[in-house]
């Protein structure tokens, strides 16, 4: 019996989980909230963690009714993400982690995955992760998690972000949502850049084209923001789509999992159901479980777990943070 | 043997191209005449420009497929058939780069179903000649004036056969030619 | 004539097909229905025809490509000759590298091809042509391995680009897609890169095109992951 803590900071959002044996006992969060039409400051970022961390572990632990000597394992966000709410995360977690004199693990928050293969119970899925800053479509091979397609440009949460910006959208709960919410009411197709490169993609094309032309199509009446929003969106999820199909037929596989915070917006969960069954050789098989998609704790102490099972501890001296990581720079010991 | 060859469409099992290759005439001012007036029903190709009849095959299975799915440039099949086997987009250029001439010795004919040969045996009659076995067109296409028309360059002769680049021109017609005229 | 289904795609369903007595494929296109309706359209008959002209303009570079037979928009496919007696260069290294558990031997023994490889999207690159999706599944080799001759296909994403830009993002598409295919290979692709060169008359268009290849690498790299 095994319980980790994880803690989870890599972007507006704090996170705190606590999971025994894969069960998640508690997963509390909170998340920082910006004006519409600005984004989120690093250093403002990490005040907000730092104000909230010790509520939010107080919470943790009082929902999951652990005491602080029943925890195994401290997990927290190694990277990627920005760089000074990572820290600030961190140094609880290096703090807990003294304190309660339990040993550490570093986890790369893109393989958080695994969280995703616990839940679904999906055996190897090919993985479409979209955050704010992250667009990749991954599998696993040779020991290691393979990016086979990318954005090589912005990411797609990024490029949704900025547009709710030129709309001047509320960052509450978060711009992608507000997209979304915009985007059910739209019905007027706008055709814009589709940018698929093999099995990448590129955003920013189609970024600087709606960025130029809203506007002054909406200032005409052509198009409402809520058909521009409704647009953008589906042209995006077509393109990524599209690339995770690439991928599924590159590497015969046929389940596919989404895991991310743009994954939230569950137009994608309709899509992939056409796309899968339309398709007739490409099975549907599992996807996301909304509450774990976003940025959380429990992820982190999920991922964190298997790889402490696996024997893997990280010496305090390198209990650093990085915001530049590579999925595919970790090497994946707990899986056969 | 029958030195006409009548082929069933790979798609419209109800339509059938017949090809026929008619040489050593005086002359085919007759038979464009009961062309152009209507009498006769036929494509009447201009032999110096083909290398085989599979050139013209894949011109006429074209023609015949735009003229079922209504997407004929021209007036009527047989017209089209013409259009499909010239790369120029230009409708009377096409005609007279690749329809047979009054002066013309030899004329390669296409007839779209032709219900028991009754054009062709008109064709034959108006001609005074029997046709003769297809594969003769090879000796009668002017390399030369084919490789200008159709615009083939060294590099591509040099890896592919000739008939090869001559079809995929015929087939992507429209797709290559739209813009500037530059494929 | 029967078609036979030969292979579902992720976005065609290719058949075997007799033309007229000649070997064919006929590689149709179909509807995807999680795409807006005007933008399946749109994309269905983008591709259709940007896969037909850099064909075209491919062979009259001296570029080996299927011969297109027939283009039928009713349907959006494309009849083309089947090239015979070819694998794709995937299944080539796939099977060197079965025989030959040395992966330093099997590396030599691939490595004319890569050299074909490189060769081949010189020339292409220099007629302006960007693929969109190269892969060593989208390259057939016929005939002899010692005889190499290296076919091109599947044009859908294809565009005619004379930027290095655009050519550096066409060798990175190989490159990943080579490398997560067949995993250490880099030295494979090395030679790719190196004949690509090689061939390359422009000497500072190479230069560009190779700045541009590490440019769009680092951009993967460099990017800010924020959660």
């Amino acid at each position: 019996m095994v319980i980790a803590i994880g803690f989870e900071g890599s972007a507006n959002k704090l996170g705190i989980g606590i999971v025994k044996d894969g069960v998640v006992l508690s997963n509390p969060r909170h998340t920082y909230i910006t004006p519409p039409g600005q984004g989120f400051l690093p250093k403002d970022t990490a005040k907000h963690h730092r104000e909230h961390a010790l509520d939010i572990l107080q919470q943790a632990l009082e929902e999951a009714n652990v005491k602080p000597e029943q925890i195994d394992v401290v997990c927290y966000t190694k990277g990627p993400g920005m760089g000074a709410p990572l820290v600030s995360t961190a140094l609880v977690a290096r703090t807990v982690a003294q304190l309660w004199n339990k040993p550490i693990v570093a986890v790369n928050h893109c393989i958080d995955i695994e969280m995703g293969r616990l839940i679904t119970g999906a055996q190897n899925p090919t993985v479409l992760y979209v955050s704010g800053g992250n667009t990749q479509v991954i599998a696993y091979s040779e020991r290691c998690y393979r990016i086979f397609g990318e954005t090589i440009d912005i990411a797609v949460g990024n490029c949704l972000d900025r547009f709710a910006r030129v709309l001047k959208l509320s960052n509450d709960p978060s711009p992608g949502y507000n997209i979304e919410q915009l985007a059910k009411r739209g019905s007027k197709f706008l055709e814009m850049p589709y940018a698929v490169k093999g099995m990448d993609v590129s955003f920013s094309g189609l970024l600087s084209y709606i960025e130029e032309k809203a506007p002054s199509l909406i200032a005409s009446n052509e198009y409402t923001p809520e058909d521009l929003c409704f647009s953008l969106q589906e042209t995006v999820f077509a393109m990524l789509i599209e690339i995770t199909e690439r991928a599924m037929a590159h590497c015969n596989s046929e389940e596919v999992l989404i895991v991310g915070g743009v994954g939230c917006e569950y137009r994608f969960i309709p899509l992939l159901v056409i796309s899968t069954s339309a398709n007739g050789v490409l099975m549907f098989y599992c996807l996301l479980y909304i509450r774990f998609c976003i940025d959380n704790g429990a992820m982190i102490a999920q991922a964190g777990w298997e790889m402490y099972r696996s024997g893997a501890v990280t010496p305090l001296e390198e209990t650093s943070c990085t915001q530049r990581y590579r999925t595919d720079e970790v090497e994946v010991t707990w899986r056969n | 043997m029958a030195a006409h060859r009548k082929i069933k469409h790979t798609i419209y099992n109800d339509s059938t191209i017949t090809f026929a290759l008619f040489v050593n005439l005086e002359s085919c001012k007759n038979i464009r005449k009961c062309v152009m007036n209507g009498t006769v029903e036929a494509s009447l190709l201009k032999s110096s420009m083909i290398i085989d009849p599979f050139q013209v095959l894949v011109a006429a299975n074209k023609a015949v497929h735009l003229y079922k799915s209504n997407s004929m440039m021209t007036k009527n099949v047989h017209s089209e058939i013409l259009f499909c086997l010239s790369p120029s987009k230009n409708i009377s250029e096409s005609f007279r780069a690749f329809g047979a001439a009054d002066s013309d010795t030899s004329v390669f004919v296409a007839i779209v179903n032709d219900t028991e040969d009754k054009t062709l045996a008109k064709v034959s009659e108006i001609l005074g000649h029997q046709p003769v076995p297809l594969e003769g067109v090879s000796s009668l296409g002017d390399i030369k004036l084919i490789t200008k028309a159709y615009k083939l360059t060294d590099e591509e002769l040099s890896h592919f056969p000739m008939l090869d680049a001559l079809v995929s021109r015929i087939a992507a017609k429209e797709i290559i030619t739209a813009g500037k005229g530059r494929i | 004539m029967d078609s036979v289904l030969l292979k579902q795609g992720a976005e065609a369903k290719l058949y075997s097909y007799d033309f007229y007595g000649r070997p064919c494929i006929i590689k149709e296109r179909f509807k995807k229905s999680y795409r807006h309706p005007t933008l399946d359209v749109s994309l269905t008959s983008q591709r259709l025809k940007a896969e037909v002209r850099a064909n075209l303009r491919c062979r009259m570079a001296g570029i080996l490509t299927p011969t297109i037979f027939m283009v039928n928009f009713d349907n959006s496919s494309i009849y083309m000759q089947e090239i015979q007696d070819a694998i794709t260069v995937r299944e080539y290294i796939a099977t060197i590298q079965e025989q030959h558990k040395d992966r330093a031997h099997a590396n030599d023994l691939i490595s004319p091809v890569a050299e074909v490889i490189g060769k081949t999207l010189s020339k292409m690159h220099a007629n302006n042509i960007i693929h969109g999706d190269l892969t060593t599944s989208n390259m057939l080799l016929q005939g002899d391995p010692h005889d190499l001759k290296l076919v091109l296909i599947d044009f859908g994403l294809s565009s005619f680009e004379a930027s290095a830009e655009d050519k550096g993002v066409d060798l990175y598409v190989l490159e990943r897609a080579f490398l997560s295919s067949h995993p250490n290979t880099q030295e494979l692709f090395d030679i790719i890169l190196n004949s690509y060169q090689t061939t390359m008359k422009d000497k500072s268009a190479w230069k560009e095109v190779i700045a541009k290849l590490d440019e769009v690498r680092l951009r993967g790299r460099k990017r800010t992951m924020v959660g």
